[in-house]
């Protein structure tokens, strides 16, 4: 892993992110912000699949559909498509849906949008091969959905040591804090006592999700619990939850523009 | 039918390595002999249905060749969104098998009373959904959905009948007919065939031939090919242990409007009701008027009109 390559690669898909949602008008701006360094990690130093390469040597499946602007970014940062196709993001005739689609788009595995769905189908996939290393990114609000817990039973059941559930943990859900919304509390204690294996990492920090992340001597499902901000890398969008649904436009745009693009 | 589905699915599992049943905890006694011929095919996800058809979903996705079984309404409603979005909207092979479609489990009550599932995934573009009538319906469906690339329903209910039709080609989307007659004609999907067959019979004790066609899938529908049939009658009968609104009913009136055929269509369902009482399958079909004399009650109050 070379760190600088990877933080510089997450603050260029912050940006993609950042015009395709300005562009488009659309949400969800401050969860895409909030997963842009671990999906950096992921598809920069983790995530085996290449663009043309036939054989598929791991799987990611995005659960928290509706930031899938920052995967398409990444995706065609790393060439399944061209950045010119990001542009069509959420576009009338676009297959580039806002929440993330599989269809016409390379590189997506799976595709999701509604909350809950991805585990479950991530169990199948470790289940079926375990060759393959299969990681699921969850967002902490989603796991209000019962769905979820019938796929944790079912992971440890079957030690599906070949599983990684990634959540972000950023605290915020659609409409309050988690807190006063539907306490997930205490998150690391419900996980290992479904038989798990929990870490907890700095959601940001590029080294350490790396280093949790590459670790495949697992005995277990893991559950990686980042703690990250909402909004992370635009100040003003950091742990605002009016950034789950304001698009930047204007002068918000040209300044959140300028803060991220100042680390690139 | 249960019986005769899982006997052919131990058929088709020695040639098929790729094959898995996988249950939501039922199915009690039914797969003892699958899971023991191939322990490593089977698998119990438990009493979770979500899990059940998103787990199914990345088997497939691994080339599995899934078959997902539970009861009707809860393999079917309980997890509507899981086969809209993961199976179906993804093209996977994951084959949905349910026991207990209309009223098999009459005395459980309504939670048991499967009674709007073919409707329901009827709505959904792109599936698959039979509901066989007889024994040989339900192995050639088994062996036919199977193959096919994409999500498929196979309702499947208690008693199935050994009859087989006149020209005994399966197909989807076809009728299969079981008797002939002229000017009215019954269609009819699933185990209210049974009924079916029986009026058909009473009727002809009385010198009055009908006909009597099962339709192979309600989805997808040879449109062409129906309409020939149904054009050579003046009065149709469809027949469904379902509710018509998505069901066979309505899919047939949309096919007579779209295509201005000029006959009488009554349609026999549970008629957008849902049943508080108990009983069983037999109790119940009377109480909606589906049963072997309600029905030749119903044709000869028909025929009589013209």
């Amino acid at each position: 892993m070379k760190l600088i390559n990877t933080i510089k690669f997450s603050n260029k898909i912050r940006l993609q992110a950042l015009k395709m949602t300005s562009r488009a008008g659309t949400s969800h701006i401050g969860s895409m912000l909030s997963i842009a360094d671990i999906v950096a990690v992921l598809f920069n130093d983790i995530l085996k699949t290449r663009p043309k390469k036939k054989n598929k040597k791991d799987y990611f499946i995005l659960s928290k559909g509706h930031a899938g602007g920052i995967v398409y970014a990444a995706l065609a940062e790393k060439g399944f498509f061209s950045i010119k196709k990001l542009e069509t993001y959420c576009k009338n005739g676009s297959t580039l849906s806002g929440h993330i689609s599989h269809y016409k788009v390379p590189g997506v595995d799976f595709s999701t949008g509604s909350l809950g769905h991805g585990l479950s189908v991530s169990c199948g996939l470790a289940f079926s091969d375990k060759k393959k290393r299969v990681f699921n990114l969850m967002s902490d609000g989603e796991l209000d959905e019962g769905s979820n817990w019938e796929a944790i039973l079912f992971a440890s059941h079957h030690k599906l040591s070949n599983l990684v559930n990634i959540i972000d943990y950023n605290k915020i859900q659609s409409i309050k804090s988690i807190k006063k919304t539907l306490n997930l509390e205490p998150l690391k204690k419900k996980w290992e006592a479904f038989g798990w294996k929990v870490l907890e990492v700095d959601g940001h920090n590029h080294k350490k999700i790396f280093e949790i992340l590459k670790n495949t001597n697992q005995k277990k499902p893991m559950c990686v619990i980042c703690h990250t901000v909402k909004g992370k890398g635009v100040e003003f969008m950091e742990n605002n939850n009016l950034w789950h649904y304001r698009t930047a436009r204007g002068e918000e745009f040209l300044e959140a523009k300028y803060q991220i693009e100042k680390k690139i | 039918m249960r019986d005769t589905f899982q006997k052919e699915l131990i058929n088709i599992s020695k040639k098929n390595k790729n094959l898995m049943l996988l249950t939501a905890d039922l199915g009690f006694g039914v797969f003892d002999e699958f899971e023991k011929k191939f322990p490593k095919k089977y698998l119990n996800v438990g009493v979770a249905e979500q899990n059940l058809i998103g787990v199914s979903t990345g088997l497939a996705m691994n080339g599995k060749i899934v078959i997902a079984y539970s009861i009707a309404n809860f393999l079917t409603l309980r997890c509507l969104e899981q086969i809209r979005n993961d199976a179906v909207y993804h093209n996977l092979n994951i084959n949905l098998v349910s026991s207990g479609g209309g009223y098999t489990y009459g005395v459980l009550g309504m939670s048991h009373h499967a009674t709007e599932d073919l409707s329901v995934l009827n709505c959904i573009p792109g599936i698959i959904i039979v509901a066989p009538s007889t024994k040989w319906e339900t192995k050639e469906a088994l062996k036919k959905l199977l193959k096919i690339k994409g999500t498929t329903y196979l309702r499947l209910e208690k008693n199935a009948s050994n009859l087989i039709p006149k020209d005994a080609v399966y197909s989807l989307g076809n009728l299969n007919n079981y008797s002939k007659g002229s000017k009215l004609a019954i269609i009819c999907v699933g185990g209210i065939f049974s009924e079916c067959i029986a009026a058909v019979e009473i009727l002809k004790k009385k010198k009055t031939n009908i006909s009597l066609y099962t339709l192979s899938s309600l989805k997808p529908i040879d449109e062409i090919k129906l309409i020939k049939t149904i054009k050579r009658y003046r009065v149709i009968i469809t027949v469904e242990e379902n509710n018509f609104l998505g069901g066979l009913g309505s899919t047939i009136a949309s096919i007579i409007t779209k295509y201005s055929i000029k006959c009488i269509h009554k349609i026999v369902s549970t008629n957008d009701k849902t049943l508080k009482i108990v009983g069983d399958q037999e109790f119940l079909r009377k109480q909606l008027g589906m049963d072997a004399n309600s029905l030749v009650s119903k044709v000869e109050s028909l025929i009589k009109k013209f």
